[in-house]
């Protein structure tokens, strides 16, 4: 099975969060801070069907979902946007951090 | 002079002696005199005068250069400087000229007691009037200060020099507000680096590729000139003198193959490694240049320290920027000066907001502490606009922000990293943007508790129109608001509540305006207009392309209350309640009872004041709208209370009547809203009337 690297990145600020993968619970934390000096906060591994998966991202009482093909984009980050808005980003490369 | 305030009256002056006895020697041999008086270059006699000048000369003073029949520039007078007087001393930093000037002075105070040397405090002067004549450059204007200064007036004057003579001493005088002279500081010009930062740069044993030496600029497509850069010349850009400490191979071979770094085991080996470390503030940092972090490949580099004082070092890692092509070796380049710029306090472009206290985001800026992939139109646009430099702002800080708020081991990370004024978030040098961008206050001065409304309006200067994000109040996002306060302290305005808002970008034609007012007086910052003075207010606004539009500085002027009267009013209409009922429009809440008691009495005893318009107001729109309240404990159990049409009518049209202090846009605003709520309950006629009331005020939003 493919894996999903998914990084949760910008605005987070002591935030439960909680990720599922079609349905099952894959990441559940509290207290979620993004680190400034890299603009990240965490990140979890998880294998995902090839056919590919809904990533659904609840935090802050606000939830997003998208569908992911694992193969053409195995990397997602979440953002809190500076609007408080939730975002689900997938690429096909790892986001770089500096 | 006041011994605790070192721009105090001077009553010794010590002149810096190597100065004074340049400036004395020059004056003698009239070296500013003409350089090139004979165009012939006939040097008849000037053997015999030359020799007679050398033996006037002290031992050891260099003979001055003789007459150069071709004319020669005169020296920039930007850089570093210092002097003493009694046992004050100022390191004074002058940015007037040069390739990237910011117009700006700023020094650092140093308390001297026998051998020991201490920081005193530090001052800047934002934007002095500054006067060049043929022979002197003359800078003038009000300073802030870390301290409370006796004499806040900051004038420096430097003499013009041509580059074949070393430069002048600044002469930098304190006077007070009145005018009176305090101290008066000779100032030998030390380098032109505004500051100085020793750099070691130590390297782990298993480091594949070579550490990063320089970029050619011109090597793949940029946004600036095509030049060799290192660390070391990227700083000199910037203002800052790096200067090179002898680095270290670290030895890692014990730690066995594919070793990652953690930031703990980054930091106990700078403690071990770093030569210059010691645990205070001061100008040195360490750059480790490792292979792979724990994070792994994806982290190209950290500023690690974040361990009692902070920001003295950072580490990059080859893993993922390691090589010797130009992409990478550009990528190295960033790397290195951007984590630097960390240890230096600067936050990345779009996190400006999260420092403490706020900045301004600048998510488009064209910076080192941007991230290529983040700017607007992806990693390749940025690269071919980069120019390879910090934004102005950040220059600001680099050059001129108060020593412990830049200085390594000073204030901790994000902490005074992103301090603002009006004239930081300064015009860009080329506005492109295709938009204007107005702020206006609704009044030019205000009572002290006077809720502050202001103004904005978005146009195009492009003719052809543009693109453009409908909402321009702060709390869309989408607009930034800097505010700078009495005592010269700037803040970034931060709404109480952030809102998720439709931002769909719509067409813009030529002519066509954006308006809309923001009520500012209360925000997640707390009460920013509670003291008299005059404040000065500056919007940016971020466009759909990225760009960010600047506004123009408006001013007001709080003033105190005169009567008994005005102050029973200002102490019922200042504080967080009334100010969070303000913002919200009114609310039923039980955490704001205080503040709408407190609004009560100014209905009960001060219903004639016309600062009574804005309490009916925010009641007018609460009693208009449905309030629901959900009890924690029982979920499944909201009170609801219904609205109140009537009394909302009664509020409303007292609030909004010709008379009344709120501007247009907010009458219009509120009336539409009662509208809204009357149409939902069914009275379409009082919602016709309201909705009329409302387009007759502002034609333009119906």
């Amino acid at each position: 099975m493919p894996k999903l690297h998914i990084a949760l990145n910008d605005g987070f600020a002591g935030d439960a969060v909680a990720i599922s993968l079609d349905g099952r619970e894959v990441y559940n934390k509290a207290d979620v801070k993004t680190d400034l000096r890299i603009s990240h906060a965490d990140q979890v591994d998880a294998e995902a069907p090839d056919a590919g998966a809904t990533v659904e991202v609840r935090a802050r009482g606000l939830s997003a979902s998208a569908q992911i093909d694992p193969a053409a984009t195995p990397y997602v980050t979440v953002n809190i946007g500076p609007g408080g808005q939730l975002e689900i980003r997938p690429s096909a490369e790892p986001a770089p951090m500096l | 002079m006041a011994h605790d305030d070192p721009t105090g009256a001077a009553e010794v002056l010590e002149l810096e002696a190597s100065a004074l006895a340049l400036e004395t020697l020059e004056a003698d041999l009239a070296l500013d005199a003409p350089i090139g008086a004979d165009p012939t270059g006939e040097a008849s006699g000037d053997l015999a005068e030359e020799a007679d000048v050398q033996a006037a000369l002290p031992p050891g003073v260099p003979l001055p250069i003789r007459p150069i029949p071709f004319p020669i520039r005169t020296r920039n007078v930007s850089g570093r400087y210092r002097g003493q007087v009694g046992s004050f001393q100022l390191e004074a930093r002058i940015d007037l000229d040069g390739s990237h000037p910011l117009n700006k002075l700023s020094g650092d105070f140093f308390s001297i007691s026998g051998g020991t040397t201490t920081y005193f405090g530090s001052f800047i002067v934002d934007s002095p009037v500054i006067t060049r004549t043929a022979s002197q450059i003359v800078a003038r204007g009000l300073g802030r200060f870390t301290f409370g200064a006796g004499a806040p007036i900051v004038q420096v004057t430097v003499p013009r020099r041509s580059i074949l003579v070393p430069a002048a001493p600044a002469t930098v005088q304190f006077f007070t507000t009145s005018g009176s002279p305090g101290a008066s500081y000779t100032c030998a010009f030390e380098a032109v680096g505004m500051r100085r930062v020793v750099i070691e740069t130590d390297r782990a044993s298993d480091v594949l590729t070579p550490t990063f030496n320089a970029y050619n600029t011109g090597a793949l497509p940029s946004g600036g000139p095509a030049r060799n850069l290192s660390v070391v010349s990227a700083y000199a850009e910037a203002g800052i003198e790096m200067v090179t400490s002898p680095g270290n191979i670290v030895n890692i071979a014990e730690a066995g193959a594919n070793h990652t770094w953690s930031d703990a085991e980054l930091h106990a080996s700078m403690i071990r490694h770093f030569s210059r470390y010691r645990n205070a503030p001061q100008w040195s940092v360490w750059q480790m240049v490792c292979q792979s972090h724990d994070l792994g490949p994806g982290l190209y580099g950290i500023m690690f320290d974040q361990l009692g004082l902070q920001r003295q070092g950072c580490a990059v890692f080859h893993q993922g920027i390691g090589g010797t092509t130009a992409d990478k070796l550009r990528l190295q380049a960033y790397t290195y000066v951007h984590e630097l710029g960390h240890c230096f306090n600067l936050l990345h472009s779009w996190q400006k907001s999260l420092a403490n206290p706020p900045g301004v985001n600048r998510p488009a800026a064209l910076s080192w502490m941007n991230y290529p992939w983040n700017y607007p139109g992806g990693a390749a646009a940025f690269w071919s606009a980069f120019p390879f430099q910090f934004d102005n702002p950040e220059l600001t800080h680099l050059r001129h922000g108060f020593r412990n708020h830049v200085v390594m081991g000073g204030d901790p990370f994000a902490t005074h990293s992103a301090l603002i004024d009006p004239q930081v978030v300064a015009d860009p040098i080329r506005d492109e943007s295709g938009f204007r961008l107005q702020i206006e206050a609704h009044r030019p001065s205000y009572a002290l508790g006077e809720p502050v409304i202001v103004q904005l309006a978005l146009s195009v200067t492009d003719r052809r129109g543009k693109v453009a994000h409908p909402h321009l109040h702060p709390k869309a996002s989408m607009t930034s608001l800097a505010i700078c306060k009495p005592n010269g302290d700037v803040v970034a305005y931060e709404p109480y509540i952030d809102h998720l808002m439709d931002s769909q970008p719509r067409f813009l034609a030529d002519g066509e305006v954006i308006e809309e007012s923001a009520y500012i007086g209360y925000g997640a910052g707390g009460l920013y207009f509670d003291r008299p003075g005059t404040y000065k207010l500056r919007a940016i606004y971020q466009a759909p392309d990225g760009s960010q539009v600047f506004s123009n500085v408006a001013e007001l002027r709080v003033r105190y209350p005169v009567t008994q009267g005005e102050e029973d009013l200002a102490e019922l209409l200042i504080g967080d309640e009334q100010g969070a009922l303000f913002y919200l429009l009114g609310s039923d809440s039980e955490a704001l009872a205080a503040g709408n008691r407190a609004f009560d009495v100014v209905l009960e005893k001060h219903a004639k004041s016309p600062l009574a318009d804005y309490v009916q107001a925010a009641r007018g729109v609460n009693a208009a709208r449905t309030f629901v309240i959900v009890d924690d404990d029982h979920p499944e159990r909201a009170e609801v209370r219904q609205p109140d049409l009537k009394t909302a009518e009664t509020l409303l049209t007292a609030a909004t009547a010709g008379a009344s202090r709120i501007d247009d846009l907010s009458k219009a605003a509120f009336l539409q809203k009662l509208s809204t709520e009357q149409r939902r309950a069914g009275d379409e006629q009082a919602a016709d009337a309201s909705a009329m009331k409302a387009a007759a005020i502002r034609p333009k939003l119906h």
